[in-house]
């Protein structure tokens, strides 16, 4: 019997737009191949806030952080999560629900704390980024985009979502000699990957599904050819164009910014 | 051009502008549009009130339409004087300060504006009529609608007392941005894209939508009746105005010709020119830089448009829709998130329905159409994936390189 599972849009308004607002009719899609009836709704102001199994919450830029910050604190998020409740969190969505972050003058903010990373100024970088395959997670390499001038550091030795093999990602392991990406701490998934990132990766949205459907084993394989292409395309695109990058990520911050110009 | 009664230090903030302009185009570095006026800037922020000087000025600014919009004014008004207007579409302060210091001689001036810079450039024109089209986020420019609609509200309260707001009263976003204007003008222009106007702007309550208005539970506030408004006369399109009708040609497609005719037909009226005289020059207007005029192949006829967020692309479907027209659509590279907005756009309305994709991005496009149940047909180049439809009109909705990639092939060729 196919369940419902209630997907909610948080804030979308508070923050630049980056495309993850795609990401809701993408878990539509998957959950129907999956046999789950996926409902959406966009919550904008604190009192339309629903009980819901999955919250996405993302926009870019650090402007809006603030508003969005107050706005999720007016609601029952932390309580629905606490509860089991998946938040997917992508780039100003993850500061807010940060322990803490930066705005754009550098002052440091209480987030909402449900992810355990805290967010500090960096060297502005911005790109494609591809992932490495992770069996653990059940997720082939993937293809996203980042534009931030941010350092995620994960804390309570949470584990990044993805390690790179393009990409700057949190900017946390030069030493450790592997990119991470983002966070994942039990339902709480935070990433910097734009895209929309659910709609050109569906095993991440299996991965959604699977996390606020308590599913254990792996989802049967599901093909989905005409999307595979498009991100077989990009990623091939970005290991050309990568080299490029790399010699720019290693110069000094600011002399990277100007020669970005 | 500088002129003598300038202030010494806008001629020289001309001069090396225009230096800098012809060094520019000189060394190929382009048409030289947006370099002068930057650097003219720099050395006198107030230059642009110097070029704009005394002549009458009309601003068009909104997220989707402007250059459209502002072709239709520039030609609306041009019974009450000669024109200048920014037609390469640098809508910038910059590119305004050069297009308006090239030509100190025409008495009236129809300038597109970026929205982003509306408040610098109403206050250096000191505009007698502004239209605001429309209001949906932008994926590229990292400031958020919330910032534009306030910059907005202020640039509005601070309008002259003796100019007009042209306002599209369908978008509540625009209709709550310039209700500080001193004089305000309503015309029904349309809402393509309710995404971004669900929640009131002024107390963020869920707006009430019906087919063509909209109001708000929560302050009581509703679409303003609208002063100009377009209706369907026999099998083309009018312009209803103060109890009389003007019958208007346009060549762009769907109800996007008409309704710029309506908000280019109110700025005449503002500024004194007559109506049906003004009607008459907007119907002449036969292409806007290559965006509008059908194209010639063979049994079938091409229009072409331009888009570049999910609101453009929702016009361009609800253009296929409405107009019954198979559509094309093309997509080119022009960076890592070149596609990422179309996956917003509602494809799905066309679900079932053939569509013919092309381009260098065929694969995100093929993407993103299947998975709003499109019946997709790749394509290997535009001239074949207008045959994959039956003979007759054919919609192309394309990206920005595709649009200035085909256009140009069309142009060359068959035009």
């Amino acid at each position: 019997m196919s369940r419902t599972l209630t997907v909610a849009t948080l804030f979308p308004l508070a923050t630049v737009a980056a495309a993850d607002e795609a990401n809701a009719s993408a878990l539509v899609r998957r959950g129907a191949a999956r046999d789950l009836t996926v409902e959406t709704v966009t919550v904008d102001r604190a009192d339309s806030f629903v009980g819901a199994d999955v919250y996405l919450v993302g926009g870019t830029g650090r402007g809006g952080v603030a508003a969005l910050v107050e706005a999720l604190t007016s609601t029952d998020l932390a309580a629905r999560v606490a509860d089991g409740a998946v938040v997917l969190a992508v780039d100003a969505g993850l500061d807010a629900i940060a322990r803490s972050w930066v705005d754009p003058s550098g002052a440091r903010h209480q987030g909402l704390g449900l992810a355990p990373v805290t967010v500090h100024s960096a060297p502005e970088v911005t790109g494609t980024v591809v992932t490495r395959p992770d069996a653990s997670l059940d997720l082939p390499a993937l293809i996203g985009w980042e534009a931030h001038d941010l350092r995620t550091v994960r804390e309570d030795d949470a584990r990044a979502l993805f390690t790179l093999e393009v990409g700057a990602g949190n900017r946390t392991d030069e030493a450790v000699g592997e990119t991470s990406e983002g966070v994942i701490a039990g339902s709480v998934i935070g990433t910097r990957l734009h895209g929309p990132l659910l709609a050109l990766n569906p095993e991440l949205a299996d991965l959604v599904l699977a996390r606020a459907t308590q599913r254990s084993e792996p989802w049967p394989a599901l093909e989905s050819p005409a999307v595979e292409r498009a991100r077989r395309e990009r990623i091939a695109e970005a290991r050309r164009t990568a080299p490029k990058a790399e010699w720019r990520s290693r110069l000094p911050g600011p002399v990277a910014a100007r020669l970005r110009r | 051009m500088s002129d003598a009664r300038d202030p010494l230090r806008a001629r020289l903030a001309l001069a090396t502008g225009r230096s800098a302009g012809r060094l520019s185009q000189a060394l190929g570095k382009g048409s030289g549009s947006m370099i002068g006026g930057r650097l003219a800037l720099r050395v006198d922020p107030q230059v642009l009130r110097a070029v704009a000087g005394d002549r009458r000025s009309v601003l068009v600014t909104g997220t989707n339409g402007k250059s459209t919009v502002t072709a239709l004014v520039a030609a609306a008004i041009t019974p009450g004087g000669t024109v200048v207007s920014n037609t390469t579409g640098a809508n910038m302060t910059d590119g305004i300060v050069t297009a308006l210091s090239a030509d100190r001689t025409s008495e009236l001036a129809a300038l597109e504006v970026d929205e982003v810079y509306l408040e610098q450039v109403a206050r250096g024109t000191r505009p007698q009529a502004v239209v605001v089209l429309n209001s949906s986020r932008e994926y590229t420019r990292g400031v958020s609608l919330k910032s534009t609609l306030e910059h907005w509200r202020r640039t509005a309260a601070a309008l002259p007392d003796d100019c007009v707001a042209i306002v599209n009263v369908d978008d509540p976003l625009v209709s709550w941005a310039f209700e500080t204007a001193p004089r305000r003008v309503g015309v029904s222009g349309g809402l393509y894209w309710r995404g971004d106007a669900l929640i009131c702007p002024a107390c963020g309550s869920v707006q009430d939508f019906t087919d063509d208005s909209w109001s708000c539970p929560g302050c009581g506030r509703s679409r303003p009746a609208p002063d100009w408004k377009v209706v369907p006369d026999g099998d083309g399109w009018a312009v209803e105005h103060d109890g009389r009708r003007t019958r208007i040609e346009v060549t762009v497609p769907g109800r996007t010709g008409p309704v710029g005719g309506a908000f280019a037909l109110a700025a005449a009226d503002a500024l004194g020119v007559d109506v049906a005289e003004a009607a008459e020059r907007v119907s002449a207007v036969a292409d806007v830089d290559g965006r509008y005029a059908p194209y010639r192949l063979g049994d079938h006829a091409a229009r072409l448009l331009m888009l570049k967020n999910p609101a453009g692309w929702a016009e361009a479907i609800d253009v296929a829709v409405s107009t019954e027209r198979p559509l094309v659509v093309a997509v080119d590279p022009f960076g890592p998130k070149d596609t990422a907005t179309m996956w917003e756009a509602p494809f799905q309305r066309l679900a079932g329905q053939r569509v013919a994709v092309t381009g260098g991005r065929t694969a995100d496009a093929v993407a993103i159409l299947d998975a709003a149940g499109v019946d997709v047909v790749e394509a290997p180049d535009i001239e074949s994936a207008v045959r994959a439809h039956a003979p007759g009109e054919v919609i192309v909705a394309c990206n920005y390189p595709a649009f200035r990639r085909i256009s140009k092939q069309f142009r060359g060729g068959t035009h």
